[in-house]
């Protein structure tokens, strides 16, 4: 085969990989349809009676039920205001993901949205994921002339454009702030509470989620936030008391979501989606037969009193403020409130729920019949969902005429409607994951076309050319690997703890490494630095599910011990210093390449000091404090800016000024200077903490680099391509979870997406997204292309001497051209990966389709599923293909 | 070449040698309970037992004549060198009885638990034991997985320097011996696999299945040694 037909090969494999990928992801994420309009109330409905003409709906961002509810809980006037009965409480089932954005959708609509919300959550400007052209409560609010005040977390406003009458936006970007954030919230309380002109005050607390993201839900911040929260509610329900135009007001306490162990959230622990949700007014003593108990004993982990559904309070809202319960809701009016009604409103108020319900039912089920209030064909066999929803709603519609009749109490009306809204939302819950077969069949076929191709490439494209051969297909460390992973994949366990797996191979990996070294007569000091520096950075972060929240390096020491972690990142910074000195820009001579080399370094750690000031002061030691505080009013934008300006000027120089230099080894400088701006880059797209990392993945590449090259004495270098090829591929994936990395949506790490950003730009925010969680990976698929380099350099060295066929490995044949051997071996280096990525892809999709019904299907492999788009679309494909191939093509042209 | 039909106790080695898994198995299954409900004590109590069958093993089937593929390419290479002191020493040992075995038993042990110990803890740890808390557990099956894998190695291969950078660079040809400890160390290797599964079995805590990976590793390897890749060297 010849090199350009395995060009086209790989390109063909990639082609077919991604359009397999995305078309199985719409199939499995099925874009969910909802009915467009307003609802309206039917006649009979519109003349049911309002408890309450106004809403106070107020959301504290990740309130766990215990929060509220237990014991340790500081929210003591909310717990005066529960066991006095002016508060009917609530858990609130929130589901996973469990992230702001699909949560406050669910608490809006009364609809579940599906799971591609996740992705749109990051591409927040998508104008699919805005509600404005769906039915919502505000919305119901705003078309009855009704007006809504907004104030917190700007996701409402981004969600609901154009809604809110007045309105300030709060933005989630640093944690470390949980006192202005929501003291920009509070301003606005008492003037609002003044205020007579809004139907709907929304407030959004953000600073209790951003406790729970720093110091986690057992933090000495937690304690003081809910006392403060409560404050807040004891102004507001005061309000209520005292106000003559709040007389009629109902306030709704709610989070969005739990948090777990560790502070985060995004998936589905009880911790994560047990949310608080209380309604308050004083108007419920009546009706609370003397209160609840506060302090509460759970039932179940953090469950506390009546479990409802987070959807459930859109129809309850609804009905309590007197609007059409919007179209494409599936939650249920809570029937705590029901005795607030006489007997004919109560069955109306259900009725209204039930036939909203019916609406979706049938535009979910097209095959859906109404059976009209004849229950005599219904058995009670096990039968299909719609049929079981028809029977259901015909007897429904037989109580209630029975109840006309006077044949009947309310009661059985009432209990039969509400047989019929939880079976409605049950089944609804489930059709929300009503997937496209026929895609992603189709996304498995291309998959297997993707591997059939990557295979030949592999297979046939070694030794096309007479230069390069590898016995790749046959090697077996790739086949261990490939297979083992692939195992992997259909275990729930080893999804959640992959982190273990790269650990546990590379180790093993560099230990034989190691005895290759010693075989070639050295001790075998490289491969076992890089080994200890693997069993190091894996301890940096803990990461997976079993022992989330565990102590590790970050959290049990360099925290506190932040003199250390500075030291640590200072010598970062300085190493790449030492690094681009004498290297950036030498044509020019030392001195300009030191100012060169030392603006880059000052602007990147000014950058992370500077952020590392505004996000977590406390992790700046004193002594530190002083310099950091010289750049106090540089505003960080500006900074990050800088910091990018000064790296684009030195690769620019590092492209255009070596250009014309006649040296042979100039390809290889270039890629080296390259890297080492790369690498200070990624420290600038890393947490302050995980900054040291980079030091250590430097480390392990010079190590790579020795026993990649011919240098130390060595005729030739001692690892093939191949070997180098792997261990790029593995130390791409340590590297991954060693940052922190997973296979769960709560460590995606959002801190760095706005480095420089001043607007919101989706392509921008979109790139450094990838690159703030994808720091590792990049480092070593763009350090994968320069060891290669190192090699092609030392095997072109004039070693003549037919000793190639030692210890049976089969060694290329030699070219006197850099150029073709790099060529070769680059190519062949993509050809495994694409090899690895399109069949592990393939595994993932396997084992998704086979898991479909599976109790984890949303919680571990749909995220696991994100993560292989991420991985193979953007890392594999657009990262080591199409960013390899810009490197390699500017490096190409520069030389020329 | 073939075991020597007979040893100092007048048994066959070829019999014991085959007896030798089933003895070290079956200690090893008898206490895995108590070793699950407490690991650093059961490691303790068993160190004796262990040593008790590798030595026998040792004396019974290695002495250097009944190893023949690495006794006689050591000996004329040594001869041939460097002088022909430690194979002599060898030499007298294995033909002075009973009494003639225990300096160079002796000698081996101390190494086993000093030298080796302290290797495979490092090793351990290299390769991800714990490294904060544990630390009896971590030592105790280090010497475990030492006595296992180290001390046939250095009953057979005494000092010889030669034989040893052979062994640390993984080129020495496999024999019944060495393929027991690459077996043993591949053993302990995926000894680890189950720990992450979210079973919640008490054996899936430290070390256990690093060592159970461990005996059954040697046990596999040490029968390729004998029989499948017998004088082969590893390739990589």
């Amino acid at each position: 085969m010849r090199p350009n037909q395995q060009w086209l090969l790989i390109a063909a494999t990639n082609l077919s990989l991604v359009v397999g990928i995305f078309t199985f992801a719409v199939g499995f994420f099925p874009y969910k349809p909802f009915l467009p309009g307003l609802s309206v109330f039917s006649e009979e409905s519109e003349l049911v009676a309002a408890p309450f003409n106004k809403v106070v709906f107020m959301v504290i961002d990740a309130l766990r039920a215990d929060f509220v509810y237990s014991e340790n809980s500081n929210f003591k006037f909310t717990q005066s205001l529960i066991s006095s009965g002016a508060a009917f409480p609530f858990t609130a089932h929130a589901n996973a993901p469990t992230i702001t954005m699909p949560r406050i959708k669910a608490m809006l609509t009364g609809a579940v949205p599906g799971f591609l919300d996740l992705i749109l959550n990051f591409a927040e400007s998508d104008t699919t994921s805005t509600l404005s052209h769906q039915d919502t409560w505000p919305a119901q609010i705003k078309a009855r002339g009704g007006k809504v005040a907004m104030y917190g977390d700007d996701t409402w406003i981004k969600l609901l454009p154009g809604t809110f009458y007045r309105q300030e936006g709060t933005t989630s970007f640093f944690v470390a702030d949980f006192i202005e954030v929501d003291n920009n919230v509070t301003r606005h309380v008492a003037p609002e509470l003044e205020r007579d002109d809004w139907d709907a005050l929304v407030l959004h607390y953000l600073g209790l989620d951003h406790v729970g993201h720093k110091a986690g839900p057992k933090s000495a911040f937690m304690l003081p936030k809910q006392a403060e929260m409560d404050g807040i509610i004891r102004k507001i329900y005061t309000g209520l008391e005292t106000k003559h135009h709040l007389k009629d007001t109902v306030f709704v306490l709610v989070g969005d979501h739990g948090m777990n162990d560790a502070g985060g959230h995004g998936g589905s622990t009880a911790g994560e989606t047990s949310a608080a949700m209380l309604f308050m007014s004083p108007k419920f003593k009546n009706y609370t037969s003397g209160g609840f108990p506060a302090p509460a004993e759970p039932h179940g982990e953090f469950r506390f009193h009546t479990l409802v559904e987070q959807t459930d309070i859109t129809p309850t809202l609804a009905v309590l403020l007197h609007f059409p319960i919007p179209k494409n809701n599936v939650g249920r009016v809570i029937s705590n409130f029901l005795p607030m009604w006489d007997e004919k409103d109560r069955v109306q108020v259900l009725i209204q729920n039930a036939q909203q319900m019916l609406q979706v039912v049938v535009a979910t089920f097209p095959h859906f019949e109404p059976l009209g209030a004849d229950s005599s064909q219904c058995s009670t066999k096990a039968q299909a969902e719609e049929i079981k929803l028809a029977c259901l709603w015909a007897k429904a519609l037989e109580a209630r005429s029975l109840w006309q009749r006077g044949q009947a109490t309310a009661d059985d009306a009432i209990e039969e409607l509400l047989r019929f809204t939880k079976e409605a939302q049950g089944v609804l819950a489930m059709a929300a994951s009503s997937y496209n077969l026929t895609l992603m069949t189709i996304g498995v076929f291309l998959l297997i076309i993707a591997n059939i191709l990557s295979l030949i490439s592999v297979f046939f494209g070694a030794g096309s050319t007479g230069s390069i051969i590898y016995t790749f297909a046959i090697n077996i460390p790739v086949a261990i690997l490939i297979t083992l992973n692939c195992i992997m994949m259909f275990s729930t366990s080893f999804i959640e703890e992959e982190h273990n797996f790269w650990y546990w191979i590379s180790s093993a990996w560099f230990f034989v490494m190691m005895l290759k070294e010693r075989r070639n007569g050295e001790i075998g000091i490289s491969s076992l630095v890089i080994l200890l520096l693997i069993r190091i950075s894996s301890r940096w972060n803990q990461t997976g599910v079993k022992h989330q929240g565990a102590p590790d390096i970050v959290t049990g020491f360099l925290l506190k011990h932040t003199t250390v972690m500075w030291i640590l990142i200072l010598a970062t910074y300085l190493y790449s210093l030492w690094r681009l000195n004498k290297r950036v820009c030498r044509r020019w001579g030392s001195a300009p390449s030191f100012v060169l080399a030392s603006t880059i370094i000052s602007a990147a750690v000014t950058f992370k000091m500077s952020f590392t000031q505004q996000d977590a002061i406390e992790a700046i030691p004193e002594w530190l404090l002083p310099i950091v505080q010289l750049f106090e009013s540089a505003p960080l934008v500006s900074l990050a800016r800088a910091a990018f300006m000064a790296l684009g000027i030195a690769m620019s120089i590092t492209l255009f000024a070596e250009r014309t230099k006649k040296d042979p080894k100039r390809s290889l400088r270039i890629s080296v200077v390259l890297h080492d701006l790369l690498s200070v880059f990624l420290a600038t797209q890393s947490r302050f903490w995980n900054v040291p990392l980079i030091l250590v993945f430097n480390i392990q590449f010079r190590m790579l680099v020795k026993l990649s090259s011919s240098a130390s004495q060595r005729k030739r270098p001692l690892l093939s391509p191949l070997e180098i090829s792997l261990s790029s591929l593995l130390l791409q994936h340590v590297a991954f979870f060693a940052l922190g990395g997973s296979n769960n949506i709560s460590s995606l790490d959002l801190s760095n997406v706005l480095n420089g950003v001043s607007g919101f730009n989706v392509v921008i925010v979109g790139i450094l997204t990838f690159l703030s969680n994808w720091v590792g990976p990049v480092f070593w698929s763009l350090g994968g292309i320069v060891l290669l380099r190192w090699w092609a350099d030392g095997e072109v060295r004039p070693v003549k001497e037919k000793d190639d066929r030692e210890e049976g490995r089969i060694s290329p044949v030699r070219s006197d051209d850099p150029g073709d051997q790099e060529e070769g071996v680059y190519r062949q280096q993509i050809a495994l990966w694409t090899l690895f990525w399109s069949i592990v892809g393939s595994a993932v999709m396997a084992s998704c389709y086979m898991h479909r019904a599976h109790l984890f299907i949303w919680t571990v492999f749909s995220p696991k599923y994100i993560y292989t788009m991420t991985w193979s679309v953007l890392h594999l494909t657009v990262m080591n293909i199409g960013v390899g191939a810009l490197w390699r093509w500017g490096n190409k042209w520069a030389i020329e | 070449m073939p075991h020597r039909t007979t040893n100092i106790a007048g048994l066959s080695p070829i019999l014991l040698t085959h007896l030798h898994p089933l003895a070290l198995l079956t200690s090893y299954f008898l206490q895995f309970p108590s070793l699950v409900a407490s690991p650093p004590s059961t490691l303790f109590s068993s160190v004796f037992p262990l040593t008790m069958i590798q030595v026998a093993y040792a004396v019974l089937c290695l002495d250097n004549a009944a190893l023949p593929h690495g006794h006689s390419t050591s000996t004329t290479e040594k001869k041939s060198k460097s002088g022909s002191l430690r194979p002599k020493k060898a030499d007298s040992a294995s033909s002075g009885g009973i009494a003639g075995h225990i300096l160079p038993i002796s000698l081996s042990l101390l190494l086993t638990t000093t030298l080796f110990t302290s290797l495979i803890t490092i090793l351990l740890f290299l390769f991800g034991a714990p490294f904060t808390t544990h630390h009896s557990h971590t030592i105790l099956t280090a010497t475990h997985i030492s006595l296992l894998i180290a001390f046939p190695l250095i009953y057979v291969h005494k000092l010889d320097s030669q034989k040893w950078s052979e062994i640390l660079s993984f080129t020495l040809p496999l024999d019944e011996v060495f393929a027991a400890t690459v077996g043993g160390m591949i053993g302990s290797w995926c000894g680890a696999v189950p720990i992450p599964l979210d079973w919640d079995e008490p054996w899936q805590k430290w070390p256990c299945t690093i060592l159970t990976g461990a005996y059954l590793g040697y046990v596999v390897g040490k029968f390729m040694g004998m029989y499948v890749v017998k004088g082969k060297k590893l390739v990589f």
